[in-house]
């Protein structure tokens, strides 16, 4: 049976690959024969039909089937995968792997490369493939007119499979060669829009500071790999014992260096925010329900560095000073991106701050000892945030703009989406009874009851961002939804209507998985026993703790209380609210500043590196170059070869001259003797010979 | 029945093919290049056929003449006046046949992408013949005698190309080129009489190999690796011996270029590791009385974090790439002083990796210029629109050259980052913990020059920019070449590690 699943693994990673490799080629053909592709850059919202079904060339078709068809496979056979593998008690993880350098035995010891199937990966990759098939889907319509639609989803094709296959990594080392290329396929498509300059510098800034998180996160495993001479996940756990517990903690925080990169967190947060300048697509399933989830996915996965099971309880696996770390971070950005949601205007950037503020969370949950609460809340924050996104690209779809206040009275316009939306943002915001609320209690029970120091702060800061949430999702879907739309946007307003077929459907599809979830989250159900028992099985459960769901559900309706009163019964306490000096400069100035953490990163990081630069350019062109080489070294020379003429013209030249003179005088003398006689001329020469001869050897003897 | 000139015929195919290319166009100015292209195709056909019967050496050995722990040995007299004797002695293991291979296929795409050049064609396409005998003769050489006469015949051919075909300050930037190398190969060549003197007065590497390892006066070799060394960083080129590399690459035609950066800065790497690493015995590197290492690391530090910054200013593309060779070079500089199996499989991949690399960029950089008619990067703007296989291209070499994983680059990046870590930190634990540290760092800043370079070239909307259509084929046929190896390498780096981890691990066998 093993080997089944292992031959269904490789299907899932590999389908999405052939997909991109033959989209690829069928564009290049394409091109190349002479389709010239109108230049990038037109409007291609304008390129849709006002009313009536959407017309795809025969291009579209065949490129949009293929992307299709190879992510159902992949899907079907990640079906296939967890029908084979989850059903049972024990889950024995399979391994399928060959040395990626090809180092013999007893050397090198050489990193193996190839597919992990356990729970954990078999988990996500149902995730992955599920959401990446609705997705696609959603783009067939979405992206239509677009010049690049082949170049769109042979790298959407691509990031699929690279993304499943840094799920199912067998070692460190692959999982780094794919957490890069995630990153690769995060920035060719933020960048997707080339010629959009905004979309340039979001693509570049994203993956710098991917970069950043994942030099520390290279610096970490290669850390461990100094010590246990390993980076097989399997194996890594046995070997741990190397290092001592300072070692374990500064690799632990290393790797949460990644994670701070890829997943979004404080301080390098904001370029999820900017990401947004790709398709809507994009932003739905890299930038909120797979690819920034990679970093809690690897801590779930390397959970052993962090913490170690003892009698049924986590307990901390090296020094504690990494997790307070680790959790604290976590709080912290739920918190700042909360608030920064609450004053974004944009509605791709409110839902981007939500999705950085709710991995925040599942930061909280890992760094508290809570692996089976993150990976919850991971599924449920997966399918509503994709469920919100393709949303919210519809809306835009509809009014042609980003801003929330030049929306307004969408509800009967757009009723196809209006009520996804709504249970999406209902599950968001953590409404009692709804996906949302199950999970994040769960993520708010493993902070109050962990025992990292300064966990009930963070408990407390978990709850305040509950609170948050549920008032910044009311207040996008009344301002979007309900609010009387200004009269000057009436009009778009006014002509806004649903997509079609596949731009509604997907999120039709991911309405219901919400409210699925939302059922099977009821604890009745046993999800989540279910889960600890495959994830964790060494762990004793959590028992549901009443104060903490109780005290979360009243947080939450009172969160959504508050935003009703601000944006729908009292708008003119806003106004008030808004006029008192301090919290006007708090939201506008501070807040909606994103801290300023950009510009204090820019005067850390971009100003001394460019002023570096210079410097360095300088010494470069002046003084290594110009003054070193060209001064000292060339002119030296010259100035040397200056003085060595000299020498030669006036000292050595002079008594060759002299010679030379003495010669000419004696020849001179010698021409009287010219008398045109061979024997004469050999007895002058004969003479001369030994002159010079005598001369050559008094020079040689009194020398 | 025994064949003895495997190696003789890659040696001498270009070296009788050059004058004959010359003489046969002579009325055909057209033939030049097609008989140059096939006589670099065939080559490189031989040269993969080469690596075949190599790695069934263990199996077939006696009928391809191993020897000295080579394989495919020639050795005979050549010169013999008195004492001295020197031999015609060829070979190849694990470290050069990867370089060999590598100068086949590098030279093969230079050929075909200088099919634009119009001027003195016979000429030019027997210097880059007489070029490759020239290189192909440093890394295949077990004489030192031998092998400085090729060193030193390279730099004939390669200073006229730079010299004829290229750009507005060539003469300059050829004589500076000629200067530096030839300045820092009499160091070496000094370095290389003071071996001959200490092992046994013998040109033949194996053999004083075996002379040295035994030879008590550790100072007086450290001294001769000091003197090679010079030759060696100064053509690699590490900082401060640097600055010919910018200029002369600025200068020489993309064609030249490439095989400046792809073969010429290799030739600098394979003498460090030959004969610093191999020739000289491991107490050069392992006495505690000893600063190779460390030197050796500073240095490599320094060209990755230095030149990484440089190039963040550089306005000409070409210029940046050239920048960015030194710190890549630095990469080799560091997997040598870090003395471990990884390290030097990590300074080997690393030279062919960057063979693959930087001939790709450099060419790239030749397709924009002759395009597009600028390599400025204030002034290029939105190339995405106007050439997409090029820009696709670009985007592909740029991030390979930032070290993306699963691209060649990322290999040699990850073992030698392995290497350092794993060295025993040499008694200099902190500096050696900070030289990793700031290298470590550095990767940042390349990744960011090249993002900067990217997204000033290819995107944004084109202004100003008179450009008609893509790259002709064969400005863009070597491109798709170069781009399958640098593909093919990143994912199956084990074609050449199996190879070069047989030699690391005989040197160094921790």
């Amino acid at each position: 049976m093993s080997s089944e699943v292992l031959l269904f693994g490789k299907a899932v990673l590999i389908s999405p690959f052939i997909g991109a490799i033959i989209i690829s080629l069928l564009a290049f053909l394409h091109y190349t024969r002479g389709n010239k592709h109108e230049a990038h850059g037109s409007e291609k919202h304008e390129q849709h039909e006002e009313h009536g079904g959407v017309h795809y060339t025969k291009f579209e078709n065949v490129i949009s089937t293929l992307g299709i068809l190879s992510i159902f496979v992949s899907w079907v056979s990640m079906v296939l995968v967890a029908i084979n593998y989850l059903p049972g008690e024990e889950h024995e993880p399979l391994q399928s792997q060959f040395g990626f350098f090809g180092f013999k035995e007893g050397g090198t010891p050489d990193i193996p490369f190839g597919l992990l199937i356990d729970p954990l990966s078999v988990y996500m990759g149902l995730i992955v493939t599920t959401l990446a098939l609705l997705i696609h889907i959603y783009a067939r319509e979405y992206m239509h007119g677009d010049a690049g639609y082949a170049r769109f989803f042979a790298t959407f094709n691509f990031f699929t499979g690279v993304m499943l296959t840094l799920v199912f990594s067998t070692s460190f080392l692959e999982l780094f060669i794919f957490w890069e290329l995630v990153g690769l396929s995060s920035y060719l498509l933020i960048g997707f829009w080339f010629y959009k300059p905004a979309a340039a510098h979001a693509a570049k800034k994203a993956f710098l500071y991917n970069k950043i998180g994942d030099i520390t996160l290279l610096a970490g495993f290669l850390m461990l790999y100094k010590y246990t001479r390993t980076l097989d996940f399997v194996e890594l756990p046995a070997k741990l014992e190397a290092l001592s517990d300072q070692q374990i903690a500064i690799v632990a925080v290393l790797i949460f260096g990644g994670v701070i990169g890829k997943s979004a967190q404080f301080p390098l947060y904001t370029w999820l925010a900017d990401a947004m300048e790709g398709p809507t697509p994009v932003s739905a399933i890299l930038h909120s329900s797979t690819m920034v989830k990679a970093g809690i996915y690897m801590v779930a996965r390397v959970f052993f560095i962090y913490y170690e099971a003892k009698d049924g309880h986590n307990i901390f696996a090296g020094a504690e000073w990494a997790l307070i770390v680790f959790a604290w971070i976590g709080a912290i950005t739920a918190l700042l991106a909360g608030l920064q949601a609450l004053v974004e205007n944009e509605i791709k950037r409110i839902l981007a701050y939500s999705t950085v503020s709710q991995i925040g969370y599942m930061a909280i949950a890992l760094g508290t000892g809570g692996k089976t609460a993150a990976m919850y809340h991971l599924l449920s924050h997966a399918t509503f945030k994709a469920l919100l996104f393709l949303t919210a690209g519809a809306v835009i779809h509809a009014v042609h703009t980003n801003n929330i206040w030049e929306m307004g009275g969408l509800r009967k316009k757009i009723p196809k989406t209006f009520w996804p939306m709504l249970i999406g943002a209902t599950a968001l915001a953590g409404f009692p009874g709804f996906s949302g609320f199950w999970s994040k209690d769960a993520v708010l029970l493993a902070a109050y009851e962990s025992e990292v120091p300064g966990h009930l702060i963070v408990y407390y800061m978990g709850a305040l961002t509950a609170f948050i949430t549920a008032l910044y999702s009311t207040r996008f879907i009344y301002v979007v939804f309900f609010r009387t739309p200004d009269p000057e946007h009436k009009e778009h307003v006014e002509k806004a209507h649903d997509g079609g077929f596949f731009l509604t459907t997907p999120s039709i599809i991911l309405g219901v998985l919400v409210v699925i979830e939302s059922i099977l989250f009821i604890p009745v159900f046993n999800f989540e026993h279910w889960l600890n028992e495959i994830l964790e099985p060494e762990i004793k459960p959590e028992a549901i703790n009443y104060a903490v769901a109780g005290s979360s559900a009243i947080i939450v309706l009172l969160g959504i209380f508050v935003g009703l009163v601000l944006y729908h019964w009292k708008p003119e306490l806003r106004v008030s609210l808004y006029n008192v000096a301090a919290i006007n400069w708090f939201a506008n100035e501070f807040v909606a500043k994103r801290y300023r953490i950009d510009h204090v990163l820019y005067w850390i990081a971009n100003v001394p590196v460019m002023w570096i630069a210079n410097i360095l350019q300088n010494i470069d062109l002046k003084i290594i170059d110009r003054t070193i080489i060209d001064t000292w070294i060339v002119k030296g020379s010259l100035q040397l070869a200056k003085i060595s003429d000299v020498f030669d013209q006036g000292f050595i030249d002079g008594i060759v001259n002299g010679v030379w003179q003495i010669f000419l005088y004696f020849g001179r003398q010698f021409r009287k003797l010219q008398t045109g006689l061979v024997s004469n001329y050999a007895t002058i020469f004969a003479a001369t010979l030994v002159l010079f001869l005598t001369y050559v050897n008094f020079l040689v003897l009194f020398k | 029945m025994v064949f003895y000139w495997y190696l003789s015929i890659l040696l001498w195919l270009p070296l009788i093919a050059s004058p004959l290319t010359y003489m046969l166009s002579k009325n055909k100015v057209g033939w030049a290049k097609w008989s140059a292209t096939f006589i670099t195709f065939v080559e490189m056909i031989y040269s993969f056929v080469l690596w075949l019967l190599y790695t069934s050496k263990d199996r077939f050995g006696d009928k391809y003449v191993t020897g000295d722990g080579f394989v495919f040995l020639e050795k005979t007299d050549w010169i013999v006046v008195g004492k001295i004797k020197i031999y015609y002695a060829l070979g190849v293991d694990g470290l050069s046949l990867p370089l060999i291979a590598l100068t086949t296929v590098v030279f093969f795409a230079s050929m075909i992408s200088s099919f634009y050049i119009k001027e003195r064609e016979p000429l030019y396409y027997s210097l880059m013949l007489l070029l490759e005998a020239g290189v192909m003769g440093t890394f295949i050489a077990l004489d030192l005698f031998l092998f400085y006469i090729a060193w030193e015949v390279v730099l004939v051919p390669m200073f006229f190309i730079i010299a004829y075909w290229g750009g507005p300050r060539r003469k300059y930037s050829a004589f500076k080129f000629f200067i530096y190398t030839h300045l820092a190969s009499l160091f070496m060549l000094i370095g290389i009489f003071i071996i001959y003197n200490e092992g046994g007065a013998t040109f033949y590497m194996p053999q004083l190999k075996t002379e040295l390892s035994t030879y008590a006066d550790v100072g007086r070799l450290i001294f001769a690796f000091y003197l090679l060394a010079i030759g060696f960083i100064t053509k690699f080129p590490q900082v401060p011996v640097h600055t010919w590399l910018p200029d002369a690459h600025v200068e020489a035609p993309s064609p030249g270029s490439s095989v400046l950066a792809g073969l010429l800065l290799k030739m600098g790497g394979y003498g460090l590791i030959r004969l610093g690493v191999w020739l000289l015995p491991s107490s050069v590197f392992t006495d505690p009385s000893s600063h190779v290492r460390l030197v050796l690391a500073l240095l490599g530090m320094i060209s990755m974090a230095y030149t990484a910054f440089v190039a963040l200013s550089q306005k000409d593309m070409k210029r940046l790439i050239a920048y960015s060779s030194i710190g890549h070079m630095g990469v080799v500089s560091l997997g040598v002083a870090s003395y471990t199996s990884e390290g030097i499989n990590a300074a080997i991949f690393m030279m062919i990796a960057h063979g693959v690399i930087s001939p790709a960029l450099f060419l790239i950089s030749g397709v924009i210029q002759h395009n597009a008619g600028t390599r400025d990067m204030t002034i290029l703007k939105g190339l995405g629109n106007k050439m997409p296989i090029t820009s696709t291209l670009m985007v592909f070499s740029g991030f390979a050259s930032a070290g993306l994983p699963g691209l060649a680059g990322f290999v040699a990046e990850f073992l030698m980052f392995a290497g350092l870590f794993k060295s025993d930190m040499f008694g200099y634990g902190d500096t050696y913990f900070w030289i990793t540290v700031v290298a470590l760092l550095s990767i940042i800043v390349v990744a960011g020059y090249y993002l900067w370079m990217l997204q000033r070239v290819v995107f944004g909307q084109p202004e100003n920019l008179d450009v008609e259509h893509d790259g002709h084929w064969y400005e863009l046929m070597p491109l798709w070449f170069l781009a399958f190896f640098i593909l093919a390498l990143g994912w199956f780096p084990f074609i050449v590690l199996k190879v070069t981890d047989e030699f690391a691990r005989a040197l160094i066998p921790i």
